[in-house]
């Protein structure tokens, strides 16, 4: 057992209430072809502490709402409409983050909300030491700070994503991908932010080094207490980690809930595809079928559900309606998802079907014994 | 057995049963070294890959799994012609590699890759019909103009763009990326292949397209009896279609065999950390098997332009003892797997 599994039940009250309610938020791109919806009617809560996931494929808007919600877009991008609740820490009263000039936006940044991108090499400033960047957003923040204040807590930072403290005076060439990415991390949790936001923060590294990383982010939120939302294509690694999930298509969410409800009793059927898309590594090998067609031109998009081309389940109305996200009926002791769906599917019908489907000669992955046997070794 | 490789060894260590016909990739001691310079500006050898002994059978997919800069697309492309080895034997399709021009063409008739970016790799301003064409009229596998159109309707009817009159004429840019592949695909089939070297093939598509590709190459592999080497770093889509799993670290190859036992039983130190690192969706918060994996050492990527007599990942081993920073552990056969270790000596 890790250190970290051992919460305190002080920490445990950090699940409570919302930290950011989305509401109604869309964003539009104005392009020449015409206004592009991007982001549609998007409501999302998170909560104070929990790692939210975002999921969805290339052009779903899962981008376009994180750099909307933090004002990082530029145009074509514009916000069209709907909030962005911040509930600030401290009993300062709560703001729309939409409706925030940036001289307001501002003293919010890095100390309550911070985010880390996908290419630290395009965050990082390519001729400045680390040492100088951590110190510009500490001493930003904390103008009082001594240089020696500032330099401990930069070790600090650094010791805490891994990196060893001497590689405060390289320069970011000077580090390896992971080691960027995870200053980057770093850097987004210079000044205790409540909410880090990221996108794609592993994609660019390798499976030992995702791991590794993702890891100290899930250790680090476990005893600092901030929330995370997460953008990433990637479901399987987005359900190992989030205590929610939402999943967009087309510049809508269309399911949200609990990320063992999306594994296990997907309601939209678009979920079950993309959940399905993902071979597994430790449940026996079947043919899976991907989800047929192509995802959704958003200059373009049907009047009904936007999945209805793609979806096994379409029906008539699908294709004249657009469904709302509504409450699911839940059996289970968890709380109720949400969909967007007119003829959602059954609990039953949503079980991974691998009775039927597995090959008789397939043995489940035991990676619990093979993580103990790495674990003894480490130990020696 | 527990000395060094030979040569030529009879049966390769983590080979299957060689059925007639012999494979069509043969490679031994197979090496390739690329001459760079060093962060202080001194000389350098880069030993991207270092004496690989394995073999690919026809009809089979085997994918080839390491992190990036483990030498993987090196070892692809010098399949590919696109670099030659250092040294060591390669031999494919019961040939040594040409070194005439008019040899590569008759060698690119058995041997054909598939890229990673179907938006690079099309030629834009060309109609399918043209992009598979000129394939067929390069290897001569076309008689004639009609034969030709037939050809190509029925590439693309093998790679699922139907009906394919609606595609001959379409421009690649009109096509979504999945499809883009597809066409990628059906180019190197026409030369009807023995062996597709697909690299990352389906890591620039959305998780929704990606499958029907991997599936496609699956079908492929059943119909074309055509081997594929599936180079990938995603060991979840390498057990999906794979036969046979090869893992790569530091430039040599650390593990081989049947997908399902170096998955579900993998001997290499290094294939654990790189199978339990993986996501994977039934672990999902809740499910009581999220684990945390013991990450040994830096996680950062080996340094293969430094020569080490011990093996390369002593450094970041949970079980490293003082030999393994002494000695080169061969591949060491157990079952049908082999993986160079010295653990698994006490088990042969």
């Amino acid at each position: 057992m890790t250190p970290t599994d051992q919460t305190l039940p002080a920490e445990r009250d950090h699940h409570t209430g919302p930290l950011l309610e989305i509401r109604n938020l869309s964003v539009r791109y104005l392009t020449e072809a015409g206004e592009v919806p991007a982001c549609d009617d998007v409501t999302l809560t998170v909560r104070r502490g929990e790692i939210l996931g975002i999921a969805g494929e290339s052009a779903s808007g899962k981008s376009t709402l994180l750099t909307a919600l933090l004002r990082l877009q530029r145009t074509p991008a514009v916000t069209s409409g709907g909030e962005v609740i911040f509930h600030r820490g401290g009993g300062r009263p709560p703001v729309d983050l939409v409706r925030l000039d940036e001289r307001a936006m501002s003293p919010l940044r890095w100390s309550d909300l911070s985010i880390v991108m996908q290419s630290a090499m395009a965050c990082l400033n390519p001729v400045m030491r680390l040492r100088a960047q951590f110190a510009d957003v500490i001493t930003l923040k904390n103008p009082t700070m001594t240089r020696g204040q500032v330099d401990e807590r930069i070790t600090e930072l650094l010791r805490m994503v891994g990196i060893a403290p001497d590689y405060a005076t390289a320069y970011p060439h000077q580090l390896s991908g992971g080691m960027r990415q995870r200053s980057l991390i770093a850097l987004a949790l210079a000044c205790d932010p409540d909410l880090v936001v990221m996108d794609e923060p592993t994609t660019a590294v390798d499976v030992v080094m995702q791991r590794t990383i993702l890891d100290q982010v899930l250790a680090l939120q476990e005893r600092l207490g901030f929330a995370i939302i997460m953008v990433t294509h990637d479901l399987s690694l987005l359900l190992e980690i989030s205590d929610r999930i939402a999943i967009m298509y087309g510049g809508r969410v269309v399911e949200v809930g609990d990320a063992a409800e999306i594994y296990a009793h997907p309601r939209h059927p678009y979920t079950q595809g993309l959940r399905n898309a993902f071979p597994p590594l430790s449940e026996p090998v079947r043919r899976l079928t991907g989800i047929p067609g192509t995802p959704p031109n958003l200059l373009n998009l049907p009047v009904g559900c936007a999945f209805a081309p793609r979806c096994p389940h379409a029906q008539d109305d699908c294709l004249a309606l657009r469904p709302e996200l509504r409450t699911m009926p839940t059996t289970g002791a968890g709380e109720p998802g949400l969909a967007a769906c007119l003829h959602p599917l059954d609990r039953d019908e949503t079980r991974r079907q691998d009775e039927d489907a597995a090959r008789p000669d397939a043995v489940a992955v035991d990676s619990e014994a093979l993580l103990a046997s790495t674990m003894e070794g480490a130990q020696r | 057995m527990t000395a060094t490789l030979p040569a030529n060894p009879p049966g390769l260590p983590g080979s299957g049963p060689s059925p007639s016909g012999g494979p069509i990739v043969s490679a031994r001691r197979l090496t390739r070294h690329f001459q760079g310079r060093s962060r202080g500006g001194g000389r350098t050898t880069i030993r991207a890959v270092e004496e690989v002994d394995f073999d690919i059978e026809p009809g089979t997919i085997v994918a080839l799994v390491g992190e990036s800069g483990s030498g993987k697309t090196t070892l692809a492309r010098m399949l590919a012609l696109l670099h030659p080895p250092t040294s060591g034997d390669l031999v494919v399709a019961g040939k040594e590699l040409p070194r005439r021009q008019r040899d590569k063409v008759r060698y690119y008739g058995n041997v054909q890759m598939i890229y990673q970016d179907p938006f690079a790799s099309l030629n834009t301003l060309k109609p399918l019909r043209h992009i598979l064409g000129r394939a067929l009229r390069i290897h001569g596998r076309a008689k004639g103009r009609r034969n030709e159109r037939e050809l190509v309707a029925e590439l693309l009817a093998k790679v699922n763009l139907t009906p394919p009159e609606q595609f001959v004429d379409a421009y690649p840019t009109s096509l979504s990326g999945g499809q883009r592949q597809r066409v990628a695909i059906a180019r190197a089939l026409a030369v009807r292949p023995r062996l597709l070297l697909a690299d990352e093939p389906t890591s620039m598509l959305d998780a929704s397209i990606r499958l029907d590709i991997l599936n496609l190459l699956r079908d492929l592999r059943d119909s074309e009896r055509v081997a594929i080497l599936y180079i990938t770093h995603d060991i979840a889509s390498a057990r999906y279609i794979s036969d046979r799993i090869m893992v790569m670290y530091g430039g040599r190859i650390v593990e081989q065999g049947p997908t399902d036992d170096v998955v579900q039983n993998p001997r290499h130190p290094y294939t654990r950390l790189l199978v339990a690192s993986a996501p994977d969706p039934a672990h999902h918060k809740g499910s009581g098997l999220n684990r945390r994996v013991q990450v040994v050492g830096d996680a950062e990527p080996v340094d293969v332009s430094q020569e080490v007599t011990g093996c390369r990942f002593a450094p970041r081993c949970p079980f490293v003892m003082d030999r393994c920073r002494e000695q080169r552990p061969p591949l060491l056969q157990v079952g049908d797997q082999a993986a160079a270790c010295w653990l698994l000596e006490d088990e042969q």
